[in-house]
């Protein structure tokens, strides 16, 4: 159980100008040992706000409520100086962007060294060395001079490998990737598949997969969990969700996959509101009954290996 | 790195000449005569002839080509002799040396305060950004920067000088003389450095890859020194540098006003006197200290910005 890392209750509202967005609302998902996860959802849905929470990275404006328990910790509590000896060392992240992740005016080395002597406390020399073999076995011909040159003069694959190599090397046992394929060509998404597939045998095989890329997710993931603004709306093993997919939403994203005809979502109907209560996928979905705009709904089991928040399954 | 200064001095050597041209016609158009005013300050004056002027231009050279003078006149800059005083008939060349230990002690003491307190406020406002302690140090800043600089000389003056009797008012008698000169120029600058440092910061404090770094579980202070700070310095390093070039070049006002025997008073006595070679010798030097700081500004870079020297590799 301790290994887990469970989020209860999770709120996450963002503060600014006077305005106030909810990011995530409710949300109550465990994360598995030893499975990896994958996080579903367009662009703005909170797949990475999620993500970061775990690791306190998110801006101060954001206020979090709610707990992430961690090895009997609740992650939320813990101060600045606790999570810093948890983040890369307990759980580490593979950040999206790996062009803008790497400092342009440090040298890859220092960059890939830093978290070694922070953590293992080995003296530089060493955390140096040290990163140098990591970088061999992430396919660098070259590590020795890779070490003392500047992302900018990478590939936007190598950059890509050099940032999995980083979250990868403190031997953390949870790896929260941050889309890892985003913006990538399909050798370049080849090559991260095979990183991760890596890092899944050498051990770090507790992983949450914050992704758009739903053939990653079917061929890497356990588990997949699905998030429509803010909201958990479907749950389960990846075979029972892409198999059979509940929430209209979820199935509406399976169908808009290349390979099943590219059926996009329908926009929602101009001038109608989201309510604040109700289903929020109401104003977009095909199958809402006017129930779905009022009531509170509560997440259901469908089978053991799946649940789903709608209003065709309460 | 050694290419990268030759070509960059092989850029700035016609802006160097284009300087000499430029201080050379200022000599040549400027009103009055200058052979009339080196005999002016003899004992027989009013008994100008106009055989007096004519042989007076001959001795000059006046009566040559433009050219001919201007070669002529380089060929002397560049074996350092810029000519005598139409006023007291010294040395200009001697006086500039004399002169500029005093400007530059003055402009690397309030370019030093400046960098420092500049960078360091500037970082205490964007670690507050938003708070209390960020709007009042902001609104000191502007406050200071609309400050007019020989208001607070004065006003500086009659605090420690004539209430407190801790400094003298003027005069140069060493380091404690360039107390009040040196705070009185780092005033203003301070809050435009301070201001553009907290710009950049909270920039780079938003950048992707602060965040990596917060990810890899660094100490904040190393996440602030080495991550965000290395990549902020760049603006305020070209800011200050610039304004290091200015103070060389003078601070006239405030030279004049605590008497400094710097090179801003000594120029701003000769503009008044119509000393016109003074004058002329003052556009050069200056011209040739902005080109070099903007040399000096771009070697910094060079070593701050790897990209520079990637670009050097690969031409």
């Amino acid at each position: 159980m301790g290994e887990n890392i469970e989020i209860r209750n999770l709120n996450v509202r963002f503060s600014t100008n006077g305005k106030t967005i909810q990011a995530l609302r409710d949300v109550n998902l465990i994360f598995r040992e030893k499975k990896i996860t994958a996080l579903i959802g367009e662009s703005g849905s909170g797949k990475s706000v999620l993500g970061m929470s775990i690791l306190k990275l998110l801006p101060a404006t954001a206020e979090v409520e709610g707990s992430c328990f961690y090895r009997n910790r609740n992650l939320y509590e813990l101060s600045e100086k606790e999570i810093c000896k948890i983040r890369c060392r307990e759980i580490s992240l593979i950040p999206q962007n790996p062009l803008m992740s790497l400092n342009p005016v440090l040298k890859i080395g220092r960059q890939l060294a830093e978290p070694l002597w922070t953590h293992l406390k080995v003296p530089r020399k060493d955390a140096w060395k040290a990163a140098e073999e990591n970088l061999e076995k992430f396919s660098f011909r070259n590590p020795k001079v890779v070490m003392n040159q500047y992302s900018f003069q990478m590939s936007g694959g190598m950059n890509q490998r050099i940032v999995s190599c980083m979250g990868l090397e403190c031997g953390s046992s949870w790896v929260i990737a941050d889309e890892p394929t985003k913006g990538l060509d399909s050798i370049l998404r080849r090559q991260v598949y095979e990183v991760l597939c890596q890092a899944r045998s050498d051990g770090s095989s507790s992983m949450i997969l914050i992704t758009h890329d739903l053939q990653l997710a079917r061929k890497l993931c356990d588990y997949m969990a699905v998030l429509y603004q803010g909201h958990l709306v479907e749950q389960g093993t990846v075979q029972a969700v892409m198999e059979h997919p509940c929430h209209p939403y979820t199935r509406g994203l399976l169908n808009a996959m290349p390979a099943r005809g590219m059926h996009s979502i329908p926009l929602a109907v101009k001038g109608q509101k989201r309510e604040d209560s109700g289903c929020p996928f109401y104003s977009r979905c095909q199958e809402a009954s006017l129930r779905c705009r009022k009531a509170d709904i509560m997440e259901c089991a469908v089978s053991p290996d799946q649940s789903v928040r709608c209003m065709n399954y309460a | 790195m050694g290419k990268y200064i030759l070509k960059r001095l092989l850029t700035l050597l016609p802006v160097l000449i284009g300087i000499t041209i430029f201080a050379f016609l200022l000599g040549v158009l400027s009103p009055g005569d200058p052979a009339r005013a080196a005999l002016s300050g003899r004992e027989e004056e009013g008994i100008i002839t106009d055989e007096m002027l004519e042989a007076k231009r001959h001795e000059m050279g006046l009566d040559r080509p433009f050219f001919v003078q201007y070669f002529d006149w380089m060929g002397r800059v560049l074996r350092g002799d810029l000519g005598e005083s139409l006023i007291d008939k010294k040395d200009i060349a001697e006086n500039f040396r004399m002169r500029f230990p005093v400007t530059i002690e003055l402009a690397v003491i309030s370019t030093g305060i400046t960098f420092v307190l500049g960078v360091g406020l500037g970082i205490l406002m964007a670690f507050f950004h938003g708070k209390w302690l960020d709007h009042l140090l902001n609104f000191l800043a502007t406050f200071s920067m609309s400050l007019p600089s020989f208001w607070v000389a004065l006003l500086l003056m009659t605090v420690f000088s004539e209430t407190l009797h801790w400094l003298d008012t003027s005069g140069y008698e060493g380091f404690h003389s360039l107390i009040m000169p040196s705070a009185v120029l780092s005033l203003g600058a301070i809050g435009a450095n301070a201001r553009l440092m907290r710009a950049t910061f909270l920039k780079e404090q938003g950048m992707q890859y602060v965040l990596a770094a917060n990810a890899k579980g660094l100490r904040q202070r190393t996440v602030t020194v080495v991550h965000i700070l290395k990549n902020s310095l760049l603006p305020v390093i070209t800011m200050s540098g610039t304004r290091f070039a200015g103070i060389l070049g003078g601070s006239a006002v405030i030279e004049s006003i605590f008497s400094l025997p710097g090179i801003g008073s000594y120029t701003l006595t000769a503009i008044q006197n119509r000393d016109y070679f003074v004058v002329q010798a003052y556009v050069l030097y200056m011209g040739a200290i902005y080109v070099c700081m903007n040399l000096l500004i771009d070697l910094l870079y060079f070593i701050l910005n790897p990209k520079m020297k990637l670009k050097d590799e690969n031409r």
